[in-house]
């Protein structure tokens, strides 16, 4: 018989799986996770997706199983066997990538590395692969609105990524890895101890993360004259530190990468070819304190603080679009737990505190010789509390609100609630409402409309975006003999008072970007709704099923001059995904299959639907030894790609050039070949 | 490519039919046992499973955290329990036998 659910789990699930405890003490929190992991304590196969069954939020992890299931270059990679989150390319020229979640594109989904800001403002563009693969250690997806601890800015979900950490990695490890287009990449991590030992009070651990990839070949698969994918260049190097003394905890990270890109039309034939060319500096890191005052219930205090400067100097043609960032966030928080009395175990959490964001941003476009200035400064402080309720096994409650004024778009509230209902040890129930608030950058959110000769009309005074996100789940756990059965499923509906909306519809060589509340009557809302199945029918065989149907919709003016709610432009209204798994007994060997089912996305006026829907198919065989493995594998097998993907890519300085009519994949079928190694970690005596 | 696809999604059942089939007509050069350790989490299996698994003769591994035992089953031709105990030992996870089926 397997006992699902640990009964420690739930003890420790409440003090250390909380928004505080995972910046305070981050080797309890991975403890605690490895806790979660056993939800089956007969170890067999790890899960490489966890859906937690106690916790308010709608909430999945992925853990290193789970990303090593896929090339998973790096965090735009992750999501190829997850049915939630769609990663797509966001034009045909530069190879830069839009996620999407609940339909919804990536500008609302909030992304945080390790509960800090990660993917945001200016790194939009190209920061999903700002964060290599090789350095993730877990990934949790929260879909609907999170907790208010970490901002306002989750709309329809949020994405925090989980880093090695020095106290827990291995002294070496590496990854390298190669693909049928000549891409490569190498990966150097490791953790040491500097001081101390685990069993006494101090301890000092540092570690290094250190990725380059290069990209040298430039191919025309298509023959439409511009390159598949620019030559690239990327090194991204970091260094985190660790130091504990009894319940004080201090953190630091830091890191720097330089980003390069060359792409565009192939010269060798062509007098005036048209050239992309992107450069990107950026510096970051994060410091926290925290201090465990009250051991014994886990009563703490935190202060987080994050800066970043990110510099960019891109080229389109003869747009030019120049611009720099300098974020500081600072976080912090107290945290009380109250164990509540009685015979039921219940346990009351109150997390509360203050935070400010600023954002300096100088920015400018220059189309032909007529620069658009966008400089703008933005600084929000603000305060928030959250309620977190755990009544046994029945029932979890978080209910936060926080207090925010921003020196561009005043004063706001954001209140948000998830609550989870288990009637059943087979049965959960979730629900979740709440707001979320967002300052758009109207060129870094929709970059992939550079390279094109679309005239942009952009609005003089751009307001904050703001939306209300409903949603409501359910899990069945079904006994099948010694199997189970998850079956989940979900629906989620984002309304937004106001949106900034990117209209390509009235002319098909001109943008207009403008708020909704400028036209009159606008509306923009999003439907989701997800079916999803998974069981392990053999030992060590997994199976996944899933199905969404997505409904996004705003009103645009079309071609005609009319205003009209219709489908959003680019997006796709379903996704079907089947992923299975095969891991011998041993893990001495791994099989995976992906196949994805996309479609259909409405063109904009004036441009013909290429397909309607497209399918997309991935293997991985992966070969383990002692201290290293090997993976062979191929992505877009189907060779499925959109073509052309370019309009008019022949005459680019022409009216018509247009790389942003992208709905489908951009390049064809690519296999990969790739070696991770790993020295282990002696054991501490 | 249709075909191809179909024939990758019906590989994967066979794969498990494969595994399934071979553990059977494999079974009668196959012995047990049952070691009790110091295992408290998901990392102490993985380490078992990662260096126990690359023993020569280890045909299975099963760890359970809640009666902190291994199930070893492997070939008695090319190893034993003697050999398994000191190999337990090499990775700081000392094993008693709890039993032998």
């Amino acid at each position: 018989m397997i006992k699902v659910i640990g009964y420690r789990l739930l003890v420790v699930g409440v003090i250390l799986l909380s928004p505080i405890a995972s910046h305070l003490s981050p080797l309890l929190a991975q403890e605690a996770s490895d806790f979660e992991i056993n939800e089956v304590t007969v170890v067999q196969r790890k899960k490489g997706k966890v859906k937690s069954r106690t916790e308010a939020f709608d909430t999945e992890k992925l853990n290193s199983d789970e990303l090593c299931r896929a090339a998973c270059c790096n965090l735009s990679e992750a999501f190829e066997t997850n049915a939630s989150v769609d990663v797509a390319y966001s034009d045909a020229a530069t190879g830069a990538k839009q996620i999407r979640l609940l339909g919804l594109s990536g500008t609302y989904v909030q992304l945080l590395q390790e509960n800090t800001p990660a993917v945001r403002g200016l790194a939009q563009t190209f920061g999903l692969e700002y964060i290599p693969g090789s350095w993730m250690s877990s990934i949790q997806v929260s879909k609907g609105t999170s907790s208010v601890v970490n901002g306002y800015e989750a709309t329809s979900g949020q994405i925090n990524v989980e880093l090695l950490r020095p106290q827990l990695q291995n002294p070496l490890s590496v990854n390298l890895m190669v693909n049928s287009e000549a891409m490569t990449e190498a990966n150097l991590m490791g953790g040491w101890k500097i001081f101390g030992h685990h069993d006494i009070h101090e301890s000092l651990h540092t570690g290094i993360l250190a990725h380059y990839g290069g990209s040298y070949m430039a191919m025309d698969g298509n023959h439409d004259s511009f390159v598949d994918m620019p030559k690239a260049q990327n090194a991204n190097l970091a260094n985190r530190w660790v130091y504990k003394h009894g319940d004080y905890t201090f953190q630091a990270f830091l890191r720097g990468l330089y980003d390069r890109r060359r792409g565009g039309q192939l010269a060798d034939s062509i007098a005036n070819p048209y050239r992309i060319n992107l450069n990107t500096w950026r510096v970051e890191g994060f410091f926290k304190n925290g201090y465990v005052y009250d051991p014994e219930s886990g009563s703490s205090v935190a202060v987080i603080t994050a800066i970043s400067y990110h510099d960019q100097d891109n080229s389109y043609g003869l747009r030019n679009w120049k611009a720099n960032q300098l974020n500081v966030y600072l976080n912090a928080m107290w945290q009380g737990n109250f164990e509540g009395g009685g015979e039921v175990d219940n346990d009351h959490r109150l997390t509360t505190g203050l935070s400010v964001n600023y954002d300096r941003y100088r920015e400018s476009l220059a189309i032909s010789l007529s620069p658009l200035p966008l400089d703008r400064d933005e600084v929000v402080p603000g305060i928030f509390a959250e309620y977190n309720l755990k009544y046994d096994e029945l029932l979890s409650l978080v209910a936060g609100v926080r207090a925010d004024y921003s020196t561009r778009h005043g004063f706001f509230v954001t209140p948000r609630m998830n609550i989870r209902y288990t009637p059943f040890e087979w049965w959960t129930l979730r629900g979740s409402v709440g707001m979320g608030y967002r300052s758009p950058n109207a060129i870094a959110d929709n970059a992939f409309i550079l390279p094109s000769n679309r005239v942009l009309h952009l609005a003089n005074d751009i307001k904050q975006g703001r939306a209300v996100n409903t949603g409501l789940s359910t899990t069945f756990y079904i006994p099948l003999g010694s199997k189970e059965l998850q079956l989940s499923m979900e629906y989620y509906y984002t309304h937004f008072l106001n949106s900034l909306i990117v209209d390509l519809d009235q002319d098909k060589h001109a943008v207009y970007i403008y708020n909704q509340t400028d036209l009159a009557g606008a509306k923009s809302f999003a439907h989701s709704a997800q079916v999803e199945a998974s069981i392990e029918v053999l030992r060590g065989w997994t199976w996944t099923a899933a199905f969404r149907w997505t409904d996004v919709e705003q009103t645009t003016i079309g071609a005609d001059g009319i205003a009209r709610l219709r489908p959003k432009a680019l997006t796709n209204r379903f996704k079907g995904l089947v992923t299975t798994s095969y891991q011998t007994p041993l893990k001495k060997w791994q099989f995976d299959v992906t196949a994805q089912f996309n479609g259909v996305s409405r063109m904009p006026d004036g441009f013909e639907q290429p397909f309607t829907w497209y399918p997309q198919l991935m293997a991985q065989i992966t070969k383990y030894f002692r201290t290293c493995s090997i993976y062979l594998g191929a992505e877009n097998m189907t060779n499925f790609r959109q073509d052309p993907s370019i309009v008019d890519s022949f005459h680019p300085w022409g009216p018509d050039f247009d790389a942003s009519m992208v709905c489908g994949p951009t390049t064809g079928w690519k296999v990969y070949l790739g070696f991770r190694y790993d020295l282990e970690k002696p054991d501490e005596d | 490519m249709k075909k191809l696809i179909v024939l990758l999604l019906a590989l994967m059942p066979l794969v498990g039919v494969f595994a399934d089939k071979t553990e059977q007509t494999k079974s009668a050069k196959k012995e047990t046992v049952v070691l009790s350790c110091d295992i408290h989490c998901q990392g102490c299996c993985d380490k078992i499973m990662k260096n126990i698994a690359f023993e020569k003769g280890v045909k299975d591994i099963v760890c359970d955290l809640k009666t902190k035992t291994v199930t070893v089953t492997f070939d008695p031709r090319k190893t034993d329990v003697e050999t398994l105990l000191k190999a337990f030992e090499r990775i700081k996870k000392p094993a008693e036998v709890v039993k032998d089926k």
